[in-house]
């Protein structure tokens, strides 16, 4: 229909940046933008979900939220962010935790001094900790349990992993975790994994790398590098036979939830699947939607994407078959589809669209300061800041074969998980 | 070598010169008001028309929102199918919004493809055909999604405090799925003929606004076809139905959503700025009172906040809350106790200091590039108001005192018209 144009990134910009790493071997990594007022403030550990222990799930993201109950200097926290006109957040995921503040260039002492304190010691109490446990399980509740379908994540999890910590969600495994949860246990936490020497430090905005050196050394310089001590993560033994669970729930719509591992987030077959995802599922002209919902009435809503991670991840696609359509049926609809990439290849044109799509987010991502500064801070956890720059050439790369390739290899009934989301009302 | 003081903070600056954009603005050749802001160092555009034509523009239900959506359902040249491959192929992004006041239809794309893309935007919004069969599937599709939706103790409570506190006004009507089956092709034509036209809409653009962006956005929305501005009968805001509290059970529910709130004033009203502060300050930023006392106190929520949502004919003055199941009495009782506090009492300067230095930096972040600002600027098309509302906001966030915002609470904050609405258990 149209004459399309190849796929051209010369338009995208880089991000420059400078690198240094401080004594106690916290990395810093500063990007310079003028065009703004604000400044971003990204600090990112080097520890998630993945770091607890089976028995005491959860830890990660209810540490992340002890960490604004003030400071061992400092006992309000977000107080002095909102003086100093700024915001902040933070951010937990299995493989890492993420805290930032974005703030008017002139008040960024503020977030060094702030965050240099937490850094150094938190003032732990059993007080603050009973609350906070009171807010993640709230927390819990308002995203995984109290929403229609949401605990199917904390399902799937459980089905697909048989030994890999990611068998539990950041969140945890239940709400007991959080309960049990001790003061000794949140402190061995911290001591054992909130170290300059498993951080990275960014920031960006209108500022000047000297000046970021100097403000680095005298306030993060002075803490003393810790002994961490990381847990041998147990790899996850490729899975041979299909998993398969149906569960009943008092929710209005039957549904349906399939997982197939994948490669790490630096792996050759983590491109192709997310490109494989997109094929399915991005955009209204994907694959999924028009074939089995707008063409076939299979399904009114189905979904597909990926959990890109630092060990091996999962490709997901979820559905809701449409009135009179059997598990059965939206299986084989489902299972047909991903087949499809291969039987029935997927064109240049299908292919360019998916490129131009993922340069348009790139684009989008690169907005504002403190998006930049969290990919910055992601790509140097992966192991090279500088990929923000060059990742999307690694998409760029990936070819029709390694397309047919990867699907032909993740695509199999030994590598699958399935939940059938059963509706109790249905029956009635 | 001198030991640092981690306990003296470093000295904080108040910002007082937030600088404001100014928008281009002017005329289209068919007509069409713009207001644009141009920016950035990525070469995308955003490309924003607001029509008059909402759900209050019909006394049918969803008939607003089915004609907004199905915009890209299919014209007399491009199937459905074609108009999202291409718009896909370029990366491109169309997005369709309905509100109760206005329907909204954008496109996100790469300059460089901006002359490739905005004819098609532009055929899709004047010559919908909305096919039959595409209104089917539309149709069974959303129906499912409110049938799921409304398993969600969120939405029914969104519904029954809209009905309590705006009774009789289209804003408080909800559909029922019977509504869904109502709906035709013919209404539907009908609707978007009448209102999808140049003198019924208004345009934004922001982004990397080049000479060749304008001359393409001229020779394609600027040749749309002209019609009819449409007014909206105004309908009579009635009083708060019952300030006693509205239960809804649902024993499934692990949480309960909790909704408090009345009509109240308008964006143009001279003390809409004083009552957003005075907002901000009860439960609109982590360190507020609602967040202090109902999460960082007492761990009853996740989250709760306090704010006015925005017609073109009311405001809704509003109190959310997730709230642990078998608690919201319990909350319930804090939320008036700290709505009564700010009537007796006024706020200390400490308080008021943080609440100014916090609603600053928030200013300042809003207009932090022209993607961030079109939130601010589609505000001011939406709700009749222009960009000196955010200078006036700015000067009031500076100059309020505590007296000025125990005053606002003592006119605004009235509890015999307080509708409070539960649903989950208790």
């Amino acid at each position: 229909m149209c004459l399309f144009d190849n796929f051209a990134y010369k338009h995208i910009c880089m991000i420059n940046f400078d690198k240094f790493e401080l004594d106690n071997g916290l990395q810093v990594i500063v990007h310079q933008d003028k065009t703004t007022p604000i400044v971003a403030f990204n600090v990112l550990y080097k520890v998630g979900s993945r770091n607890e222990n089976p028995d005491r799930t959860g830890l990660a993201h209810l540490f992340e939220h002890l960490m604004f109950e003030g400071s061992i200097n400092i006992s309000d926290y977000d107080r002095h962010i909102q003086l100093a006109s700024g915001e902040n957040n933070a951010f937990t995921t299995s493989d890492y935790t993420n805290y930032y503040i974005t703030l008017p260039k002139q008040n960024i002492e503020t977030a060094f001094w702030l965050e240099s304190d937490r850094m150094l010691e938190l003032d732990f109490s059993e007080e603050k900790l009973k609350i906070q446990k009171g807010v993640v399980i709230e927390e819990f509740n308002q995203r995984y349990l109290n929403k229609p379908y949401a605990d199917w994540r904390l399902i799937m999890h459980r089905l697909a992993y048989h030994v890999h910590p990611y068998m539990w969600p950041t969140i945890g495994k239940n709400t007991m975790h959080i309960e049990y949860a001790k003061l000794q246990e949140i402190k061995d936490f911290y001591f054992n994994f909130y170290a300059p020497n498993n951080a990275i430090l960014v920031v960006a905005g209108d500022v000047e790398t000297k000046q970021v050196k100097e403000l680095a050394e005298k306030w993060f310089g002075p803490i003393p590098r810790r002994n961490t001590v990381k847990n041998e993560l147990p790899a996850e033994p490729k899975q041979m036979i299909p998993q398969e669970l149906e569960i009943e729930r008092n929710v209005p719509l039957n549904a349906i939830y399939k997982a197939y591992h994948m490669g790490d987030r630096l792996s050759k077959n983590y491109y192709a699947s997310d490109l494989i995802s997109d094929i399915l599922s991005n955009g209204e002209s994907s694959r999924l939607t028009q074939r089995l919902v707008k063409q076939q009435n299979k399904f009114t809503n189905i979904n597909a994407y990926i959990l890109g991670s630092n060990d091996p991840g999962l490709f997901f696609v979820e559905g809701f078959p449409a009135e009179g359509v059997s598990f059965e049926e939206a299986n084989k609809c489902i299972i047909n589809e991903l087949e499809n990439i291969w039987k029935d290849p997927v064109s240049e044109d299908e292919l360019t669209k998916v490129k131009n799509k993922i340069e348009m987010t790139k684009e989008l991502s690169e907005v504002n300061v403190l998006n930049k500064a969290i990919s910055l801070a992601y790509y140097e956890m992966l192991g090279d800041a500088n990929l923000v720059n060059t990742d999307i050439i690694n998409y760029q790369n990936v070819s029709r074969d390694d397309i047919e390739k990867t699907a032909k290899e993740m695509f199999t009934a030994g590598n699958s998980s399935t939940i059938y989301y059963k509706s109790a009302q249905k029956d009635k | 070598m001198e030991t640092l003081n981690r306990k003296n903070p470093p000295v904080i600056q108040q910002i007082t010169n937030i600088s404001i954009p100014k928008l281009d603005k002017g005329f289209l050749g068919n007509g069409i008001p713009f207001s644009a802001l141009s920016g950035g160092s990525q070469e995308f555009v955003y490309i924003h028309l607001t029509f008059n034509a909402g759900a209050l523009y019909s006394n049918q239900k969803l008939v607003g929102s089915f004609t907004n959506n199905m915009l890209t359902c299919g014209t007399r040249n491009h199937t459905a199918q074609q108009i999202v491959d291409t718009f896909d192929f370029y990366g491109a992004e169309i997005q369709t919004n309905c509100n109760p006041d206005h329907a909204n239809i954008s496109l996100f794309c790469l300059n460089k493809y901006a002359d490739k893309l905005l004819p098609l935007f532009c055929e899709i919004i004047s010559e919908s055909i909305f096919p039959e069969s595409e209104l089917k599937i539309a149709v069974a599709n959303q129906k499912y999604k409110w049938t799921e939706e409304h398993e969600s103790t969120k939405i029914l409570a969104k519904e029954a405090l809209l009905n309590q506190t705006f009774a009789n006004h289209p804003y408080s009507r909800t559909a029922q799925l019977a509504d869904f089956d109502k709906l035709t092709v013919d209404t539907l034509r009908d609707f978007h003929s009448k209102h999808y036209n140049s003198n019924n809409c208004q345009l934004i653009i922001v982004g990397y606004i080049t000479n060749d962006v304008m001359k393409t956005i001229e020779s394609t929305i600027g040749q749309m076809k002209t019609g009819k501005k449409v007014i909206a009968d105004n309908f009579e805001i009635g009083e708060t139905v019952s300030t006693k509290p509205l239960i809804i059970t649902k024993e499934t529910a692990v949480q309960t959503s909790l909704r408090m709130g009345c009509s109240t004033i308008k964006m143009q009203h001279p003390d809409y700025h004083k009552l957003h502060i005075l907002l901000t300050v009860l439960g609109g930023y982590f360190g507020s009172r609602l967040m202090s006392n109902i999460r960082e106190e007492k761990g009853y929520t996740y989250g709760i906040s306090s704010t006015i949502v925005m017609y073109q004919q009311a405001g809704l003055l509003r109190i959310a809350s997730e709230v642990k199941a078998g608690f919201a009495m319990q909350v319930v009782d804090e939320i008036k106790k700290e709505m009564q506090r700010l009537k007796d009492e006024p706020i200390s300067n400490e308080e008021l200091n943080l609440v100014r230095n916090y609603m600053t930096g928030e200013l300042i972040q809003q207009f932090d590039g022209p993607l961030l600002s079109f939130d601010q600027i589609y505000k001011t098309v939406a709700y009749d108001v222009d960009m000196s509302y955010y200078t006036d906001l700015q000067n009031t966030i500076l100059t309020i005192t505590a007296k000025d915002l125990q005053a606002t609470a003592n006119k605004y904050f009235d509890f015999d018209r307080l509708a409070t609405v539960i649903v989950g258990k208790e």
